[in-house]
């Protein structure tokens, strides 16, 4: 029969180890999960107040804020693509739905749809000039990025749209919290989108589809995987949860606004990259996304907790991606040096 | 035996001893957020935080500018939050949006921390009433842009055209301005006021973006420009171009370079908000509130016109980085 | 027609392929029996890929007819031919180095479970499929589906390619270049596939440069030049210098 591994290779020919000690080093959102621990042990210890309801609700509105279009960039990478055009879509799309709705006397779900569909459009064309042009997908959504920040600033002037009503879709939306708690309800469609794309991901043929675009096109390809297609959703879906990102802060917060010069671009690809999204493509994990988010909402209120300024938090997430990057990796080297075998 | 006990009643002690006095210390020590929509990497904001920091050191206070990188309503709201969570002796916030800051202001109010308003109060009329009560500390906004009008109108003909820069329409306070100039203008000597928005994030992208504007309108009698960025870029062109005497500069805000423009006749004026006092007075009221149970007041941190005459005299507040 | 029915699995006869003024492939003949292990051999710029894209359904001919187990056929594309139980071991294997082996087994072709709109990935039997599959191979040092094709070292990558072309084709099995990137013992490894997939009545086409290897496994060999068929021998007739001195040029024989 067939001989071992020559050189020994990194596995050599011994079998995998199943001590619990072991099977930690299987879990593939290690590198978030320990920076998580340690940031939060951190700033547990510097504020008492860091684990009240009060402070929960400031974290988990900007989990959610990072967290739901830092998702749907994270597929998109896995998918092996792109999309800068994020934070132009989270601010045009609630301004549509604001203006139509509010300005407009439209029906709320007729401007809810409108807007969402908008998002969708601006992801085909993401998507379909990317595969037909054959430009990175960078550049293609970098451009998207600036015209549509134009078309946003264009659309009021400059000039907030606000809405003062009562409204039942609003609440939904995530005006709404649970009890006396100041945690929003938006962490429900935060949990709820996590929990859908996890088990696409995972569980679907779609989903290992969209591995595979990732990890090798062309290889891809050559099986009868429709890449293009499978490309051209992720951009779709990048831009919805974007879009969505946005809504959900019309609804907590009862304003849209055309933002400037947000990161949100970047801070959605250090949410993917932190939960273990590969650059390249063909990697990544939405329980890593999401806990990158909370861990990024960790950060942002445990240093007002502390009485850091702010401004030290781009400083901070800079050292996190740096952190939770090289603990991946030495994760999993040690991880294949024990043996042990990752579920996919 | 009795060493162990010796050790341990002494680590008793200091532990004690310290906790005691933490404890002691953040009884006395009052903690204020000062939350505005952008931060020190904007000329503005730098100054508003260091008269904060000031004000802080001055009165022995725990006072804390407070914001995102400029300039996302959504971030400065989260921030708020947990500014409120945090559950402070005072909180000042720059009011830029009708909506997306009331319910954080308002849970504050709830929990009986004392909450103003500084530097912005974009109300509209459906704004919270509770809200539009709060006290003020700074400019009036829509006015000052008349008093910029009223400083230029005496080196403009009927039917000039200005150009108002601004370079961040994202904070409603630029748009205001350029409105309250236009509307001035505009009834005044019927004058043509267009807003340029120059967002550029360097220099030298600024320069060619009212470059740009200038080609096209080769009759522009006076650029307004609305921080001392675009200001200095202003100054720039007008030099660069050789316009001085055809061309009229005036803006808000001061800077060393802006100061020094002032200085040589090329920028008329600059209508400083005096940032620096903003966020000084800012501190200063709701210490008097904490502190001695003072109701907030209403503090018009007044507009300094800063021109030739009086630039000598402002230098060396400029060269503190208290001129904002 | 069963594998039994027939006697030739692919026949082509005078087959031509043009690409615009260039003539890639002119007049050929081929055939593939169940069970045969035919290597293609020739020179850079013979013909041998066009021939195998052809017969693979990436080209259609520009001439010539082609019998598929005993009946008249025309690939309308890759996927027809892939359908018709036809498999292809491209150069670069068609594997995906970060993802794991059983989706890179069952890629494009996953088992599921369950119905409408909820249909999952079948795991279970995908992993164990795989595992059966690739101890049939050989491939026994594999503790895992799960492990990253990347673990994989060259010969195990192309066993494992080879592995699912067999479980997937069930007919013809075409390796291009299969062995130019391995070690000696490496190779060894692709020849006791290629003879496990024989074994199971497959017809396996190699195109291959290293004629000692081919000489070693292949039942019968064809030699190509400049688009045509040079010469069809049986290895017993030849030694595997003759097979060299004609791929060469030198048609002494």
């Amino acid at each position: 029969m067939l001989s071992g591994h020559e050189n020994g290779g990194p596995f050599g020919a011994e079998p995998a180890r199943s001590s619990p000690f072991a099977k930690v080093f299987a879990i593939q959102e290690l590198g978030v999960l320990v920076a998580g621990l340690i940031i939060a042990a951190a700033f547990a210890y510097q504020s008492p107040q860091f684990f009240t309801a009060g402070s929960a609700g400031s974290i988990l509105a900007s989990a959610v804020q990072f967290g739901v279009v830092g998702l749907g960039v994270t597929v998109l990478m896995i998918a092996g693509e792109f999309d800068i055009s994020v934070a132009s879509v989270y601010s045009l799309c609630p301004m549509i739905m604001a203006s139509l709705w509010v300005t407009h006397g439209l029906n709320v779900f007729v401007a809810l749809a409108l807007s969402l569909l908008l998002a969708i459009a601006i992801g085909l064309i993401n998507g379909l000039a990317t595969l037909l042009l054959n430009i990175p997908s960078f550049i293609v959504t970098l451009a998207t990025a600036l015209f549509w920040a134009g078309v946003s600033l264009n659309l009021t002037g400059g000039y907030p749209i606000s809405f003062f009503g009562k409204s039942a879709v609003m609440q939904w939306l995530g005006a709404a919290e649970f009890g006396k708690s100041h945690i929003s309800v938006s962490v429900l469609w935060l949990l709820a989108i996590a929990i859908v794309l996890s088990v696409v991901l995972r569980m679907t043929t779609t989903g290992n589809w969209i591995f595979a675009s990732g990890g090798d096109g062309r290889a891809a390809r050559a099986m009868g995987v429709p890449v293009g297609r499978v490309k051209v959703a992720c951009f779709v879906l990048s831009s919805l949860l974007a879009a969505v990102t946005g809504i959900i802060q019309f609804g907590s917060f009862g304003s849209a606004t055309p933002t400037q010069g947000s990161d949100l671009a970047l801070t959605a690809i250090v949410v993917a990259v932190v939960g273990g999204a590969s650059l390249l493509g063909g990697r990544g994990s939405i329980i890593g996304a999401l806990l990158a988010a909370i861990v990024l909402g960790m950060s942002y209120t445990g240093l007002v907790l502390s009485g850091v300024s702010t401004t030290w938090f781009q400083s901070f997430v800079g050292f996190l991606l740096l952190f939770a990057v090289i603990v991946n990796l030495r994760t999993a080297g040690i991880g294949a040096r024990l043996g042990v075998i990752r579920k996919s | 035996m009795r060493l162990r006990g010796l050790l341990t009643a002494t680590t008793m002690a200091v532990l004690g001893g310290t906790a005691g006095s933490d404890f002691a210390s953040a009884q006395e020590k009052p903690k204020f957020y000062v939350n505005f929509i952008g931060g020190p990497e904007i000329q503005f904001f730098a100054v508003v935080k260091r008269g904060v920091e000031d004000a802080g050191k001055d009165l022995g206070v725990e006072a804390i500018y407070s914001a995102p990188k400029c300039c996302d309503i959504n971030l400065q709201a989260q921030l708020l939050k947990s500014n409120v969570a945090a559950n402070p002796s005072g909180i000042a916030v720059e009011f830029n949006d009708p909506k997306a800051l009331s319910k954080q202001i308002l849970d504050a109010l709830d929990a009986k921390i004392p909450v103003i308003l500084v530097n912005t109060q974009n109300f509209t009329e459906e704004s919270d009433p509770r809200i539009k009560a709060l006290a003020y500390v700074g400019q009036d906004e829509f006015h000052s842009g008349a008093k910029v009008g009223a400083g230029l109108l005496p080196m403009l003909q009927k039917g000039a055209r200005v150009v108002c820069q601004n370079p961040g329409p994202a904070q409603i306070v630029q748009t205001v301005r350029c409105d309250g100039l236009k509307k001035f203008l505009e009834e005044k000597i019927g004058a043509t006021v267009d807003t340029l928005v120059n967002t550029a994030s360097t220099p030298a992208q600024g320069l060619a973006v009212l470059d740009g504007y200038m080609r096209s309108h080769p009759d522009t009698a006076a650029v307004v420009s609305l921080n001392p960025e675009t200001g200095t870029i202003a100054c720039q062109w007008v030099e660069k171009n050789d316009k001085q005497g055809k061309v009229f500069l005036g803006g808000y805000d001061i800077s060393p370079a802006v100061l020094d423009c002032i200085k040589r006749g090329i920028t008329s004026f600059s209508l400083v908000q005096q940032a620096y006092a903003q966020g000084y007075l800012s501190v200063v009221n709701l210490n008097l509130k904490v502190k001695y149970g003072m109701t907030p007041s209403n503090i018009d941190t007044g507009t300094l016109l800063v021109n030739k005459d009086n630039a000598a005299e402002f230098q060396p507040i400029v060269d503190s980085g208290r001129g904002g | 027609m069963t594998a039994a029915e027939f006697d030739r699995i692919f026949s082509l006869r005078g087959v031509t392929m043009n690409f615009g003024n260039v003539v890639a492939i002119q007049d050929v003949v081929f055939e593939v029996a169940p069970g045969e292990i035919v290597g293609l051999v020739g020179d850079n710029g013979a013909g041998k890929s066009t021939l195998v894209k052809i017969m693979n359904g990436f080209y259609s001919p520009s001439r010539g007819k082609m019998e598929f187990r005993g009946e008249p056929v025309a690939f309308a594309s890759p996927r027809a031919a892939r359908n018709a139980g036809i498999e292809t071991v491209y150069q670069d294997l068609a594997l995906i180095p970060a993802l794991s082996i059983w989706r890179n087994f069952f890629l494009g072709r996953e088992l599921k479970v369950g119905g409408w709109p909820l249909r999952f990935l079948d795991k279970k039997r995908m992993r164990r499929v795989t595992m059966e599959n690739l101890r049939e191979m050989g491939l026994t040092r594999l503790r895992s589906p799960d492990e990253p094709v990347d673990i994989l070292s060259g010969g195990e990558r192309q066993a494992l390619a080879i592995a699912r072309a067999r479980y997937f084709g069930g007919t013809l099995l075409l390796l291009d270049e299969p062995t130019s990137a391995l070690s000696v013992k490496e190779t060894e490894k692709v020849s006791e596939a290629v003879q496990i997939a024989r074994n199971s009545g497959l017809g396996v086409v190699i195109i291959d440069h290293n004629i000692a290897h081919v000489h070693r496994i292949c039942d019968r060999i064809v030699i190509m030049e400049s688009g045509r068929i040079l010469k069809s021998v049986r290895r017993e007739d030849v030694t595997a210098e003759h097979v060299a001195d004609l791929v060469a040029g030198r048609h002494a024989l």
